[in-house]
Parts: C-alpha cells; sequence; structure tokens
C-alpha cells in the first residue's frame, strides 16, 4: 500500500563513520548556513564570519539558491546507500563531516526556521552524514559527534511575550533536534538580535556581534 | 456542507503520508464535506520564492475554508521546507492580526515521526507548536487544534500504520460531523 521506511546498511555506516575535525596545523572548519535572501541577515553573517575568522577556518554557504524542498527522486534515494544525488548536497555533506562547527544564520519566521535552512537541513542531513544506524542494536547513532560548537544568529523582532507564548521553534530544531546528534561535549551558543527579516542591523549591532562570535 | 482545505506535502505518490492523505480525503468525501486539496508538490510550489499567483489562489481558498488539514511527514522536529515555506507565503506573520483564516474553526495535523515519541519530546516538537501556536492564531479566535501523528515508524509493522489509518478516519469524520456535514 505504501513504501517501506528506509533502512541503514551496515556498509554505508562504515563509509561514513570516520570523521576529520581538521587537518594537522590549521585551525577547525566552521560552517556558516545563512539564508541571504535578506541583506539583514547576509550581514549578520559576514559580522559572524568576521569574529570567527582565525580561531576557525570559515565557510560560508548561502542556501537561499539551493533548491529548499526535496526531489521524489532525492526521498526515493534517501533509502538506499547513496542517498545524496545534488553535487552540491554531496559537497555539502563532505563539509558538514568535517566541520567543528556549525553556525546557522536566518531571520525567524513563522516562529521558526526560514524555508531556505529548512530545506538545507531536509537535504544535507542525511542518513550517513547526521546520524548512522547501529545495526546490531537497530539504534541510530549521532553521526555528528566531531561538531564541537552549534550556534544560531537569528533577526527575531517578536516581544518576550510572544516569544514565550508562541515558543521560538527554530531554537528548538537547531539547540535540541540538531544537538541531538552531535556529541555530549558540543557547546550551543545563541544570539538574537530585535529586528524585523527586512530590517538592517546598525554598526554596533554587528561590531557586537563580531565579539561575540569572536570568544566561540 | 463545511468546506475543507486539505494541504499534502510528500514528494513521493508511494508514501505513509500519502496513504493518510488519501484516507482523509475519501473519509471527509463520505461524510459529505467538500474537499479543496492542495497538493504542493504535485502543483511544483516554490517555497522560497511563491508564485504570487498560486499564494493568492491558496489564501482565498483558506479565507473560505471551515477548517484546515494537513498532511505531512514530520523532517527534523518539524515541517518540511515545502510546507514551511507554504506557511511563510500564505500566512505571514504580518497580517496574523487580520486572521486570514477567519472561518477556521479546526485545524487538523496528519503527520508521522521516524522517531519514538520520547524522543521527539525530547527535541521540542517544533512542528507541532507551529501548528498548534502560530497557525491557530490565523484562525478563528475560537479555533482548536488537534494533532494525530504516528510515532516510530520507522520500527512499527503494518498491523500499526493500519491502526493508524483507522484512527485518522476517525479524526475526520467526527471533524466533518462538527461542522455540520450530512453523511451518506
Amino acid at each position: 500500500m505504501f513504501a517501506e521506511r528506509p533502512r541503514l546498511s551496515r556498509t554505508r555506516a562504515a563509509r561514513y563513520g570516520a570523521t576529520v575535525v581538521s587537518e594537522a596545523g590549521s585551525p577547525p572548519l566552521a560552517l556558516v548556513v545563512v539564508d541571504d535572501r535578506f541583506p539583514g541577515v547576509e550581514a549578520l553573517a559576514r559580522a559572524a564570519v568576521t569574529g570567527l575568522t582565525g580561531r576557525w577556518r570559515v565557510e560560508m554557504l548561502k542556501v537561499a539558491d539551493q533548491p529548499a524542498a526535496m526531489t521524489t527522486a532525492e526521498r526515493a534515494a534517501y533509502a538506499t546507500d547513496d542517498p545524496a544525488l545534488d553535487p552540491v548536497v554531496v559537497e555539502h555533506g563532505r563539509l558538514l563531516r568535517t566541520a567543528g562547527a556549525v553556525i546557522v544564520v536566518y531571520p525567524t519566521i513563522a516562529n521558526g526556521l526560514s524555508a531556505p535552512v529548512k530545506g538545507w537541513l531536509d537535504r544535507v542531513l542525511l542518513p550517513g552524514v547526521a546520524f548512522v544506524l547501529d545495526e546490531r542494536r537497530n539504534r541510530m547513532r549521532p553521526g555528528l559527534g566531531h561538531v564541537r560548537l552549534l550556534a544560531g544568529l537569528t533577526l527575531d523582532s517578536r516581544g518576550p511575550i510572544e516569544r514565550v507564548g508562541y515558543h521560538d521553534n527554530g531554537r528548538r530544531v537547531i539547540a535540541r533536534a540538531l544537538r541531538l546528534v552531535c556529541g555530549v561535549r558540543t557547546r550551543v551558543r545563541w544570539i538574537r538580535l530585535p529586528l524585523d527579516a527586512d530590517a538592517e542591523p546598525s554598526a554596533d549591532d554587528l561590531s557586537r556581534v563580531t565579539a561575540r562570535t569572536a570568544r566561540w | 456542507m463545511g468546506r475543507v482545505v486539505v494541504v499534502h506535502c510528500h514528494p513521493m505518490e508511494a508514501s505513509f503520508t500519502t496513504a493518510a492523505r488519501d484516507t482523509a480525503v475519501a473519509a471527509l468525501g463520505r461524510a459529505g464535506s467538500r474537499v479543496d486539496l492542495i497538493d504542493l508538490h504535485a502543483d511544483g510550489f516554490d517555497p522560497v520564492r511563491p508564485d504570487p499567483r498560486m499564494v493568492a489562489d491558496h489564501r482565498a481558498l483558506l479565507a473560505s475554508a471551515d477548517a484546515l488539514v494537513l498532511t505531512y511527514p514530520t523532517w527534523w522536529s518539524a515541517q518540511p521546507a515545502m510546507l514551511h515555506g507554504w506557511v511563510e507565503a500564505v500566512v505571514p506573520r504580518a497580517i496574523l492580526r487580520e486572521r486570514p483564516m477567519a472561518g477556521v474553526r479546526r485545524i487538523l495535523a496528519i503527520t508521522s515521526h521516524g522517531s519514538p515519541k520520547w524522543l521527539n519530546a525530547l527535541e521540542g516538537e517544533a512542528g507541532k507548536r507551529v501548528v498548534t501556536r502560530f497557525l491557530r492564531r490565523a484562525a478563528h479566535p475560537g479555533c482548536r487544534t488537534e494533532w494525530v501523528a504516528l510515532y516510530g515508524l520507522d520500527r512499527i509493522g503494518e498491523d500499526a500504520r493500519r491502526r493508524h489509518l483507522r484512527r485518522v478516519t476517525r479524526r475526520v469524520t467526527r471533524l466533518a460531523v462538527m461542522l455540520g456535514s450530512s453523511p451518506d
């Protein structure tokens, strides 16, 4: 009546099992995933990159021009040993398997992540990248144990009452769902600027973001 | 006769979510509801840069609806990007106060999770909160939300799936009766 859910094979777990955090002598890689549809969000990401550079080798992934929705072929491939079809997804998955930090920069829309960022999570955090199956115990194992820092930077103009009453779903996805596939020592950091998605952060705001991210 | 908008989001026709959609649409039809089906993947909806005409059409459907039914899989604790983009476009926060779905008195979310319920609770169930907190604000002030979720889809068998589909039928039929539909 309907398709079976995908199962991971042992070969795929073995293939993706080993991860490298950094090359000898170079700083670890930090991935900055940014929804670049909004100039203010991109400015926020650039401020973070300025702060991170030096302690981290930074790679900025602009996701607004990537397809956000998983295609039929991609969903069908999810159940196979090679779930990544798009070369960009393959490359981002490769970067993710070697990243020491993942920083997500987005505007808070509909109380949560923006569609391009959620699309990036859906398409790149595939079996073998974000998690692997322990076939002996029939359980999923975290695949991002090498990630030491997980952070979110967002433009969110909602007031405190609205945020408490209607929740911060973007933060829940990053700091809880994504955190669960990271290691026990992974730190979570969060920066929220109280601005609309279309707004431009002030120079003071951006310099504060640079100063805070420089300590990460 | 109640008017129900069903928004479906899954890229594959041969999926459990699509089976749930078909079950829900069939139950609504049997109960005498008028169903407007929006299949986001089949319609080619662009979640990042949506077609304004398509958005206007969907808003018009929601403006005249009595109930909204969502069928989707939960990925990474939330709606797929496609459905998330649809919510962003059709119900932006800027017009929440205008209640763009003012006639909607029930929102029913039919979803499935690969992981068990305890793990989803740990993850915070962000997708559930989009339905019960965000979308509800755009609907009638007395709107109620219902959550029909199947957890642990990766491990359960065929019997549990069929039980879930029967549950979908019951809940959707109850919704149609509440809206004042006349069963055959």
